[in-house]
């Protein structure tokens, strides 16, 4: 049984904070858009693009998180799941921020949308790209984002509203939201599984319009996944340190530990598959897209490796870690910031060749969408209880031990 | 079996010329059925190690007979590499060490080699695993037996347990020393399988998706097997008490996830194919679909990706008649899928002059059916004078999972309410 439902309070603090994050990433995108015009928006957009596929796919992942343990009839997760419900919330600002990204900063970010390419005589004619362009077209590149992100946006909504209202009911009647929710997300999960591959295609993979690999689509799957899940950790402690979430304690913290540990490794596995297969052939179409890479940015290559293998493997190996705050917390921004740079990886080399940098944007913007994000997982957070009292698993979640 | 014997027996003597392979499709019936039994050969240690990570108690209703599967389809597996080198007892040649044949080492650079540590660690892992957890139930059987002879071989084989806490502890860290060997062990094998093809240059080898792929796949084969010998185990040994539609349900919801996992796979080889703008690429996957073979690739198609999801529907997954008949597609499916990554891909060269067409002998044929012998009699064996069920494991969840104490305890609830919360580590502070 619960003992105590304070409602959360969003402290004047930490909206401040937040404010202070958004004012600064404001001022970094003036810099930008001042610095960075004409034949330089370039790296304008190159940023845009990061942050905006960055923090999509954070909240797609709590998205996910909430979905997949729904589906797998997930019992100890239940004291927590307000959480990833509450980072959803930046689903739809998200997705319209990357929509417009992707319409504005298009003809700076993807070679393939210029006009010439598919146009056979035209100067910079590509007959690669033309043959690719019943694919890479307007028309069907658009309409499978809003097809797709709205689908998964709508669904989101649907989900976190059955998880609210099945609150203000009894019992009886929390257990049909929890028969619905069950529903959406059986619905949720495949267009999430399809769509994941091909986001990774539309929004990065086509940077490097002429280069493939199979793999693309899971290796970016896994950097959102535990990037989401850490994100999910930093908050869940955050919250518990002001005095909340009582019920959360060290086992589902491990638990989330273990999540962390164990995709930190997944990623390597999936990363590590993809460069030694593709070292290993040596087809000039495919090493093309690591040669580049280890050029130019070797540093940044072996850097994400430690920050997102090598760093959380050690850190979380132990048990104790696992149940301990400053381990959890320390492994949790190692891997955001690890990821954040594997992403930059994917996209700076394509878009701006060797000329990528870290000025005042590159350390500001990610401010800007850090404070939205703060400001719309912890004003949801004070908009309903913290804790999904009618859950009907709440029972095992409150008593979960390991 | 016998039969797979002598056919085995021919090739020796014969040479591998008795088989169907030729000069452009070097790999068929062999290499095909080396990677569907060496798949197979995944769930006992999934549903061991990983499952145990994820606290999925369910698995102790058939991790035991999981795990002997597993070394026999491994045993399976290892047949078809060791009798394709040709001069099998040469096979040792495999193995580096300084010999006497001057600076000819093995390469290790080449996967092959990679697989031959990987199979051997994961043989001698999954039969050591498997051998240590069976120790306490062996030791109940010897104090059950009632024939001198039967007494004396088990107590040798239970190597003198009597059940101590000593005994058992160590025993508990010796199966949690080998459960963290196996997990790393469970991915690693089909990983290093799949770049046996992957590294190469061919197309529709070459793709970087194969290692997950192949892993996914892997279980998904395995818990097919599972399910064909334990809906036949439990039917003849009257275990429905054991191995509920729960359990069946559960490994049915593995089925269709890890079956989805395989079609994301197959959509994205496919995709991919087409928008590489490679030619060969291109290629390679039309002649899948629509060329010589292209019954085995739409075999594969309906029998894993189309067909499991079926199991979507709870009705299905909890029927034990349907569930047996998915479980035989899938296993056919997965033959067809490496037989259509092995054959097809390779079938046609890039010169159409070394184009060739390839269909097994009646020597590979048999020898195929020899590997379904030999794993069903070792399973009947096993079956026949070992345990099939984890006794002691199941006895540990019975407080906790098991359906009387369940309504025990639910009988008892006014009392229970009190109790845990006070037990709980919740509210220490309350007495």
């Amino acid at each position: 049984m619960l003992t105590d439902t304070k409602k959360y309070v969003f402290t004047p603090q930490l909206k401040l904070i937040a404010y202070v994050l958004i004012a600064l990433g404001v001022v970094g995108l003036g810099y930008g858009i001042f610095a960075y015009h004409g034949e330089h928006a370039h790296r304008l957009w190159a940023n845009l693009l990061l942050n905006g596929v960055f923090f999509l796919g954070i909240s797609m992942a709590a998205a996910f998180f909430i979905s997949a343990h729904y589906l797998a009839w997930g019992g100890w997760f239940v004291v927590v799941k307000r959480i990833p419900e509450a980072i959803m919330g930046y689903l739809p600002i998200g997705a319209a921020i990357l929509f417009a990204v992707l319409i504005f900063g298009q003809h700076d970010l993807y070679h393939w949308a210029h006009h010439g390419v598919v146009e056979e005589g035209a100067a910079d004619y590509d007959p690669i790209l033309a043959g690719k362009h019943g694919y890479l077209n307007n028309i069907f590149y658009y309409s499978r984002f809003i097809l797709f992100v709205g689908a998964l946006v709508f669904l989101a909504y649907l989900i976190r509203r059955n998880s609210i209202d099945s609150d203000n009911g009894n019992i009886a009647d929390s257990v049909k939201f929890h028969k619905k929710n069950l529903v959406l997300v059986s619905i949720f999960i495949p267009i999430f599984a399809v769509y994941i591959s091909v986001s990774a295609w539309d929004w990065l993979m086509s940077i490097d319009p002429h280069w493939y690999s199979t793999m693309y689509g899971w290796y970016v799957f896994a950097s959102f996944w535990v990037t989401g899940i850490a994100v999910i950790t930093l908050t869940t402690l955050h919250v518990k340190s002001k005095g909340y979430l009582k019920e959360v304690n060290v086992n589902h913290l491990h638990d989330l530990g273990k999540y962390m540990f164990a995709f930190s490794i997944f990623w390597t596995y999936v990363t590590y598959c993809q460069f030694m297969l593709i070292w290993y052939a040596n087809i000039p179409e495919e090493t093309i897209y690591f040669k580049h890479r280890f050029e130019h940015y070797k540093t940044l290559f072996f850097l994400v490796f430690i920050l997102n293998f090598v760093l959380p493997f050690l850190i979380l190996m132990s048990r104790d870690a696992k149940r301990n705050v400053v381990s959890l917390t320390a492994a949790a921004c190692i891997i955001i910031l690890g990821h954040f740079l594997d992403f930059y990886l994917m996209i700076m080399p394509g878009v701006l060749g060797d000329h990528a940098g870290f000025g005042i944007l590159e350390i500001c913007l990610p401010c800007l969408f850090i404070g939205i994000l703060i400001l719309v997982t912890h004003t949801r957070l004070g908009n309903a209880e913290l804790i999904n009292h009618n859950h009907p698993h709440l029972e095992e979640s409150l008593h979960h031990e390991i | 079996m016998c039969w797979g014997l002598f056919s085995l027996g021919w090739t020796v003597w014969f040479g591998i010329g008795v088989w169907g392979l030729n000069k452009t499709v070097g790999w068929g019936w062999d290499i095909t059925n080396f990677v569907w039994w060496i798949g197979i050969g995944h769930a006992g240690t999934l549903i061991s190690a990983i499952l145990l990570l994820f606290r999925q108690k369910w698995r102790t209703a058939v991790n035991r007979a999981a795990e002997a599967m597993t070394i026999f389809a491994v045993i399976c597996a290892g047949l078809f590499p060791i009798f394709h080198m040709g001069r099998v007892w040469l096979a040792f040649f495999t193995i580096p060490y300084p010999n006497s044949r001057g600076p000819l080492w093995v390469n290790f650079n080449s996967p092959l080699l990679w697989d031959v540590f990987a199979i051997s660690t994961y043989f001698t892992i999954s039969l050591l695993f498997w051998y240590s957890g069976l120790i306490p139930d062996v030791a109940s059987v010897r104090d059950r037996a009632k024939s001198k002879i039967a007494k004396m071989v088990y107590s040798i084989m239970s190597f003198g347990w009597t059940g101590s806490a000593k005994h058992w502890q160590r025993h508990e860290a010796l199966s949690l020393v080998l459960a963290g060997l196996s997990t790393p062990l469970v991915l690693s094998v089909h990983t290093i399988v799949s770049f046996d093809f992957a590294t190469s240059v061919i197309p529709g080898w070459h793709t970087t998706i194969f290692p997950p792929y192949f892993v996914a796949g892997a279980i998904f084969s395995g818990f097919a097997m599972v399910l064909t010998l334990m809906i036949i185990t439990r039917k003849v040994l009257n275990l429905q008490d054991y191995i509920t539609i729960g359990h069946i349900e559960s490994m049915n919801k593995i089925i269709v996830l890890t079956g989805s996992i395989v079609g994301c796979a197959y959509l994205t080889e496919l995709f991919t194919a087409w928008y590489s703008q490679n030619m060969y690429e291109q290629y390679a996957f039309m002649n899948r679909a629509l060329g010589p073979y292209w019954w085995s690739y739409w075999g594969m198609m309906t029998c894993n990706v189309i067909s499991p999801q079926l199991f979507w529907f709870p009705k299905l997954r909890r029927s034990v008649t349907f569930t047996f008949f998915m479980s035989i597609v899938i296993n056919i499916g997965m033959w067809f899928e490496r037989f259509v990554i092995i054959v097809t891909s390779i079938h046609r060269d890039y010169i159409p002059s070394s184009w060739a067409n390839y269909s097994p002998t009646w020597v590979e044929i048999s020898i195929y059916v020899g590997t379904i012998g030999l794993f069903f009699t070792a399973f009947l064996l096993f079956a026949k004078t070992l345990p099939v069920i984890a006794m002691a494991e199941v006895k540990a969840i019975l407080k906790t999972s098991g359906e009387a104490q369940k309504k025990a305890h639910a009988a008892s609830h006014h009392h229970a309410d009190i109790h845990t919360s006070s037990s709980g580590s919740l509210h220490p502070t309350k007495p």
